[in-house]
């Protein structure tokens, strides 16, 4: 039988133009028992959007419940995000309990208006197909792009162009609030995506 | 006119984003002459400049971190011309005067709203006494730009934004003097005067962000409107995005302006630190 090998470049995020390395709000986790990896960038005007990002991306990684195991098929991104809201709201709130005087004033009001953390999502499983094959499957959730490098030849996903990046991209949530009308079938997941060797 | 005034060399640059390395600068110039107490005038001109800092503040965090993206001026003239606060924005959110109580309707966890109880930090008391030292307020705002944009000379130009219910004591130098401000810049572009003239009155027509003098009808706003830069092609959407309507060559200038559109001219003037 086939087995799968993995080898991670992993390069560190690099800040935008005008910021620090320490402005970076990104994430990123593999787990190649699974074969999964996943990438996240938080939006940095959201509220604690690393912390957010981080979730997020172990969630998918490294999470053994059926409801992360299932989701690529199952593309039920509402309750997969429940549980990873909770912990971002825990987290959040033991932080800012500990905050006193004028460095908590702020921290306080953004908890009590709900204000969420944002953050794009790109994740890939790779798995064997029983059939001495390996396929995968993955999703883009906002202004990234996933590039398959094969044969000498590139596919992106899913955008084809810098240009089709847009001002509004889609980002998950950190408060159920800004998700409960979204249907995610309109959203932009990847195909099944099976690769054959 | 000055070179200032010309479109072509007006939007040149104005493309820089602001961020730690390269932070950016934003100074309120705050009128709180006699004349500011009619109309609660002074009550919702201190309130805006107040939430703008407070969004500024927001817009600026890392986490738990205020991060220094930007700088922060208020400059009161009225009694005085005076430094009301000012410096990075970590130090600004650090020292406000007073920490006020207020009721805010938020959106709850449902898709509702609901009222809570904020503590909001305060850094401008309403104030309103003697004339308008409008010239001074540009003088002092002159000599504390003029070192900033040495100390960050490739970064997005400084924006002022003045705030004033009436003329000023000596037009004449004042205008003098807020030519002398916009001659200040950095690689990026002169610095950007914006002027709102706010009123009580809710007969007063309003003009928001005219294109040309032909567009401003009373001399007082005449005289705003030449001392008010032309908005670069990148601020004019965010002025869009807050609902004020600017055409192209739109001026920085509001006049007539209810709190409503004080809050909105404030808010685009701004955006570059969000």
């Amino acid at each position: 039988m086939k087995k799968l090998e993995v080898k991670l470049h992993i390069k560190e995020a690099i800040p935008k133009i005008n910021e620090s390395p320490s402005d970076c709000q990104d994430a990123i986790a593999a787990n190649s028992q699974t074969g999964r990896f996943a990438v996240a960038d938080g939006v940095a005007r959201s509220f604690f959007p690393a912390e957010w990002s981080r979730l997020l991306v172990e969630q998918f990684c490294f999470d053994t419940s059926n409801l992360n195991l299932a989701l690529l098929k199952t593309r039920n991104w509402q309750d997969w995000l429940t549980p990873i809201q909770d912990k971002w709201s825990v987290s959040i709130q033991e932080k800012v309990s500990k905050k006193t005087g004028m460095a908590s004033v702020h921290l306080k009001n953004s908890l009590l208006s709900n204000e969420p953390a944002a953050s794009t999502f790109t994740g890939i499983q790779i798995q064997s197909n029983g059939q001495g094959n390996f396929d995968w499957q993955g999703m883009v959730i906002g202004d990234s792009c996933l590039f398959h490098f094969r044969d000498n030849k590139i596919n992106s996903y899913l955008v084809k162009s810098s240009l089709d990046f847009n001002y509004h991209p889609e980002y998950f949530s950190s408060v159920p609030l800004y998700h409960l009308n979204k249907s995610w079938e309109e959203q932009q997941i990847i195909e099944n995506a099976p690769e054959q060797r | 006119m000055d070179d200032i005034m010309k479109s072509s060399e007006n939007n040149a640059g104005y493309m820089k984003l602001i961020g730690t390395s390269s932070p950016g600068l934003i100074m309120i110039l705050l009128d709180q002459s006699g004349s500011m107490q009619d109309d609660e005038k002074a009550q919702y001109a201190s309130q805006a400049v107040n939430r703008v800092v407070y969004e500024i503040m927001v817009a600026s965090r890392s986490g738990e971190q205020i991060k220094d993206r930007c700088y922060i001026g208020v400059i009161g003239y009225g009694a005085s011309v005076y430094p009301i606060a000012g410096g990075k924005i970590s130090e600004v959110a650090a020292n406000p005067i007073r920490i006020e109580t207020i009721e805010k309707m938020v959106p709850d966890k449902a898709g509702g709203l609901v009222s809570v109880n904020m503590d909001m930090p305060i850094w401008i008391e309403p104030r309103a006494e003697n004339g308008t030292p409008m010239a001074e307020a540009f003088e002092k705002a002159y000599a504390l730009i003029e070192k900033w944009v040495g100390d960050n000379p490739n970064s997005f130009p400084p924006i002022i934004m003045n705030v004033t219910d009436g003329e000023p004591n000596d037009p004449a130098k004042a205008k003098s003097a807020a030519t002398r401000l916009m001659s200040l810049g950095t690689s990026d572009g002169k610095a950007l005067l914006f002027n709102a003239h706010i009123t009580g009155s809710k007969a007063s027509a309003e003009t928001q962000l005219p294109s040309s003098v032909s567009g401003v009808s009373d001399s007082y706003a005449k005289f705003l409107f030449e001392i008010s830069s032309e908005i670069p092609p990148r601020l004019l959407q965010e002025a869009q995005k807050v609902g004020l309507s600017p055409q192209t060559s739109a001026r920085g200038l509001i006049f007539n302006a209810k709190a409503e559109t004080l809050i909105k001219f404030l808010t685009f003037g701004s955006s570059v630190a969000r």
